[in-house]
């Protein structure tokens, strides 16, 4: 059976594009304003609900979270053609983690992939993110910081040139590999196990697996942990501090944060105390998507 | 009888005496007092010649000018500063008229107020490509005006500066609303570049034509071009995503030149530097700013070539020290801007170039990345062609 996706949008051009491009593989339906969506999601069931933020009336922010209220399966999405990280506090205050940003040219292409991440609710691996026949430019697991470090090394050498500077990537390399081996494992007692920059050897279901894709226009770079201990709201708290500018005092958290300005696209997979996965995502054409940047976390 | 007479001679000689002894006395006083009023004549002479040197030290230690004419317009008395404004031999000041003097007139400034009104009216004039500020006090003796005082203030500085600021306030607040404007503007471009990019890629669904789908590539390449502004515009508004890093300006100057075609490099002319000129800066907005910098002047080479039959552009690019700043110029021999319009070229979308030669963001957006760079960007005219002054501070930035 098809997936039923609720698209609303005051702007109709918006709307036309969104369910001309979605109807071939789901069933679409479409709502002017927030009212108008709230009715048709009592009297019909869907999968998952798109939503622009700024209507007449009601905002998305708001309508949304009243859907999730009533109907907590539903899967929403915040769509806006503002700047996403001034409505990071929002979406965090209303449940959302997902804002998809109205580029231009239109990103269909990551579009496509969040709605089948989301209504799949198949999130882990590059191959959602990649287009088919994407090639795997690099694999390895990491047992210990020595490992950790190598690998790091390793990654940075296997990407093709890319319209970046090299330190902005090395930066996020390292942030995204550190986390992952130093933050990642906790002990019985809830806490941290591991000491930052200390040598270590993780311990067994510990390891970290890394690896590196690349199709016609991007590359993305996988860092899978074992443990999910990483939390939607705990990423969005963190990243709405430094967005205002609130958290220049903080022990941690500026990691993530310089990650999604250093990358083109930050997702982050989480299957709460199973595994996360951070995806480094760029382009190989700078500027190829004109916008801002949107907000992927999908947390199972 | 005798006896009398002999008395008579006796009194008289005794009140010669007298008198003789009186008028001695009198003019000892006298004398004595002339000496001490010479004392005190002298010692006032001393006080009155100290006190007029002491006017003449503060009269000459104003940094206004000040003249003193007569009623006939000659001057009488004149300070230092004066001096130092008309810059004039002493000998080919004093005694001349003061409108000759100040601007080479056989009359008096038309804008004079000594024979419109009489009091604290002053008016504003340029000489020497200076800006002076005059104003005009009367000096009466028994209700008859018997000379004028004029004071002259050099206020190039302060009006360049006030202009400056004024500049700067004007492009912030059009900066806002255009960013406003671009922010709204990307929704429905997303909507046409989003909806035309369907329409391409699957035409038959929408049971378009051959024509019909060449038309809607149009669209979206319109489209497309129309967000690049935007982002343009968005882009340099925004401080984040800044990454500043130490730029030594000679050898970045030189790789800037290396990326732009030959042709361009052959009319251009890098003034060789060897003192160390570092700036905290962003390679790529520096890049774009350089670039639109040099676009302008080439553009102006162009127009002359054209209007002018000018043969040859010429266009020097140095960077030096000027110790409180560093300077990167890039001089031009083109066609030059109207003075109206030196200030004019930084707000955004201003442009004396012909349609189809650049929207006329090139300049405001330079305007905002020296801004970026705490630094500044100002035109000015040469004999023939532009200078662009990009300066930036010498200490890192905060």
């Amino acid at each position: 059976m098809k997936a039923r996706i609720l698209i609303v949008d005051d702007e109709p051009a918006i709307r036309a594009m969104l369910s001309d491009f979605l109807e071939s593989e789901y069933d679409v339906e479409n709502a002017s304003n927030a009212d108008e969506a709230l009715q048709k999601v009592d009297e019909h069931s869907f999968d998952l609900v798109i939503s622009d933020i700024n209507m007449p009336g009601m905002k998305g922010y708001e309508l949304l979270s009243r859907i999730k209220h009533k109907f907590p399966n539903i899967k929403t999405v915040l769509i806006t053609a503002y700047n996403v990280d001034e409505y990071i506090r929002l979406a965090r205050s209303h449940g959302i983690c997902n804002i998809v940003s109205k580029t231009s040219p239109f990103n269909f292409v990551e579009l496509q992939n969040l709605v089948r991440a989301l209504t799949s609710e198949d999130i882990f691996g590059l191959h959602h993110y990649l287009d088919a026949g994407f090639q795997t430019l690099g694999k390895w697991t990491i047992q210990s910081s020595d490992e950790a470090r190598a690998v790091r090394q390793t990654v940075l050498d296997t990407l093709p040139p890319l319209p970046r500077d090299a330190n902005e990537i090395k930066l996020v390399v390292d942030e995204i590999i550190t986390n992952a081996i130093y933050h990642a494992p906790h002990g019985n007692d809830g806490t941290r196990k591991y000491k930052d920059y200390q040598p270590i050897q993780l311990g067994q279901g510990e390891q970290v697996l890394a690896q590196v894709g690349q199709d016609q226009h991007k590359i993305a770079i996988s860092i899978l942990d074992q443990q999910g201990h990483l939390d939607k709201d705990r990423v969005l708290y963190l990243i709405d501090r430094h967005v205002n500018a609130e958290g220049i005092f903080d022990e941690s958290g500026r990691g993530i944060y310089m990650s999604r300005i250093f990358s083109d696209r930050l997702i982050l997979n989480i299957d709460p105390g199973k595994r996360t996965e951070v995806i480094i995502m760029y382009y190989l054409q700078a500027d190829k998507f004109k916008g801002f940047k949107p907000l992927y976390i999908h947390q199972l | 009888m005798e006896f009398i007479v002999w008395i008579i001679v006796f009194v008289s000689v005794v009140l010669n005496g007298l008198f003789a002894f009186e008028w001695y006395k009198a003019r000892r006083r006298l004398t004595y007092r002339t000496k001490k009023l010479k004392l005190q004549i002298e010692d006032l002479d001393q006080k009155i010649l100290q006190a007029k040197k002491q006017i003449e030290t503060t009269f000459d230690s104003i940094a206004d000018g000040i003249v003193v004419i007569d009623t006939s317009f000659t001057i009488t008395r004149i300070n230092k500063a004066y001096a130092g404004f008309v810059n004039k031999p002493i000998a080919s000041i004093l005694l001349n008229k003061c409108h000759k003097v100040l601007r080479n007139l056989d009359q008096p400034c038309p804008e004079c107020p000594i024979n419109n009104i009489r009091y604290h009216e002053g008016f504003n004039c340029f000489i020497n490509s200076k800006h002076f500020q005059i104003e005009v006090k009367s000096h009466e003796n028994r209700g008859t005006v018997v000379s004028y005082i004029e004071t002259i203030r050099d206020v190039t500085r302060y009006e360049e500066l006030q202009s400056q600021l004024r500049r700067k306030e004007r492009l912030a607040s059009i900066g806002i609303m255009v960013a406003g404007i671009a922010h709204e503007m990307n929704n429905p471009l997303s909507g046409i570049t989003g909806n035309s990019q369907l329409m391409m890629q699957f035409p038959e669904k929408y049971g378009l034509n051959e024509k019909g789908a060449s038309r809607i590539t149009t669209i979206f390449e319109s489209a497309n071009k129309a967000s690049k502004i935007m982002d343009d515009l968005l882009n340099f508004s925004s401080p984040s995503n800044l990454h500043f890093e130490p730029i030594e300006l000679g050898i970045f100057t030189k790789q800037w030149m290396d990326s732009l075609p030959s042709t361009v490099v052959a009319q251009m002319d890098l003034v060789p530097n060897d003192t160390p000129l570092r700036i905290w800066g962003h390679r790529e907005h520096l890049h774009k700013a350089f670039t639109k910098v040099l676009d302008n002047s080439m553009q102006a080479i162009e127009e002359r070539k054209k209007r002018e039959g000018l043969l040859e552009g010429k266009i020097r690019i140095y960077a030096e020290d000027v110790g409180t700043a560093l300077l990167w110029c890039c001089e031009d021999n083109g066609i030059g801007l109207a003075p109206e319009n030196l200030e004019k070229v930084f707000e955004p979308f201003y442009t004396t170039k012909e349609p189809g030669k650049g929207v006329g963001l090139g300049l405001s957006i330079c305007h905002r990345i020296m801004a970026q760079h705490f630094g500044t960007i100002t035109l000015s005219n040469l004999t023939q062609g532009v200078r662009a002054e990009l300066k930036f501070p010498r200490e890192r930035p905060n």
